[in-house]
């Protein structure tokens, strides 16, 4: 029963974050942190399918060590950033509250996982390379229009999760955003160069 | 008992109210305050056309085509 709930509750604030991203931020920044466990479950239900087509392998043993390697890397990521985030709320002596950014930027994960899916799934369906046809470029066209669609999405849920987990206003969100971007830049380079991600799973 | 309600409403909101410290960007504050509506509810319906649009702007103006672009992004997971 209270699975159930947790369930309905996860999805209501998927869905208040696409349809009412203001309104559904400010309640749930203040819920129980209980549902980063599904957000996180689901993640991981990611990684285990897109192992196999993104290590071109189906050895369990190299499965469950990428998979691992994945997932430590994705959760490292994400307490890196709160912790990020945490420090700087101090510092700018705001009402900050670590269980608020947890749950502002775990449903911040939405759009990433939501973009990786859906590029795995073309991935399969539609192999890229891409060609200079009408069908390839009405096709780029729409994927990189959706792909823009869910950064500036992602960008409104980071706006929303500095301005109601760490009671920013613009000029402070400016002031950690020049702070962070440039580490995120740093960090998603160590990741790519390291074969952990090519694009960071942020 | 409604006063008791009707009070707990009025101090939850008040403190959500409260709690924020107002959006201020100098003079760009009312072209803020005119954008901020329409991201609020719905801000797909904004983003999509933005993005299309800028999507085929920059693939236009640039030499590198939204064909490239793509065949690299699916590589991207």
């Amino acid at each position: 029963m209270h699975t159930i709930r947790l369930l309905k509750r996860v999805i209501y604030n998927i869905w208040g974050s696409v349809q009412n991203p203001y309104v559904t931020y400010r309640e749930l920044v203040t819920q129980d942190p209980l549902q980063l466990v599904v957000l996180f479950a689901a993640i991981s239900g990611y990684f285990v399918l897109v192992s196999p087509l993104k290590f071109h392998t189906f050895h369990p043993f190299l499965l469950t060590l990428n998979i691992a390697r994945l997932l430590t890397a994705v959760i490292f990521t994400y307490l890196a950033i709160c912790c990020l985030f945490y420090v700087l709320g101090l510092m700018l002596k705001t009402g900050v509250k670590l269980r608020s950014i947890l749950m502002g930027w775990g449903y911040s994960l939405v759009p990433t996982l939501l973009w990786f899916f859906t590029t795995s799934f073309f991935y399969v369906i539609l192999p890229p390379p891409r060609h200079e046809t009408i069908l390839g470029r009405l096709f780029s066209l729409l994927y990189i229009t959706f792909s823009v669609s869910l950064f500036f999405w992602k960008g409104i849920l980071y706006y929303l999760t500095l301005r109601f987990a760490l009671k920013l206003d613009f000029l402070k969100i400016s002031l950690v955003s020049i702070i962070f971007f440039p580490l995120l830049g740093i960090y998603s380079y160590i990741m790519y160069v390291l074969s952990v991600f090519r694009v960071p799973f942020v | 008992m409604n006063n008791d309600k009707l009070y707990q409403n009025f101090k939850t909101r008040w403190k959500e109210v409260t709690e924020l410290p107002p959006q201020n960007l100098g003079p760009l504050t009312p072209v803020y305050k005119q954008t901020v509506p329409y991201l609020k509810i719905a801000p797909w319906r904004v983003l999509l056309p933005v993005a299309f649009v800028m999507v085929a702007a920059i693939a236009l103006l640039l030499e590198i085509t939204a064909v490239q672009i793509a065949s690299l992004l699916q590589r991207g997971f």
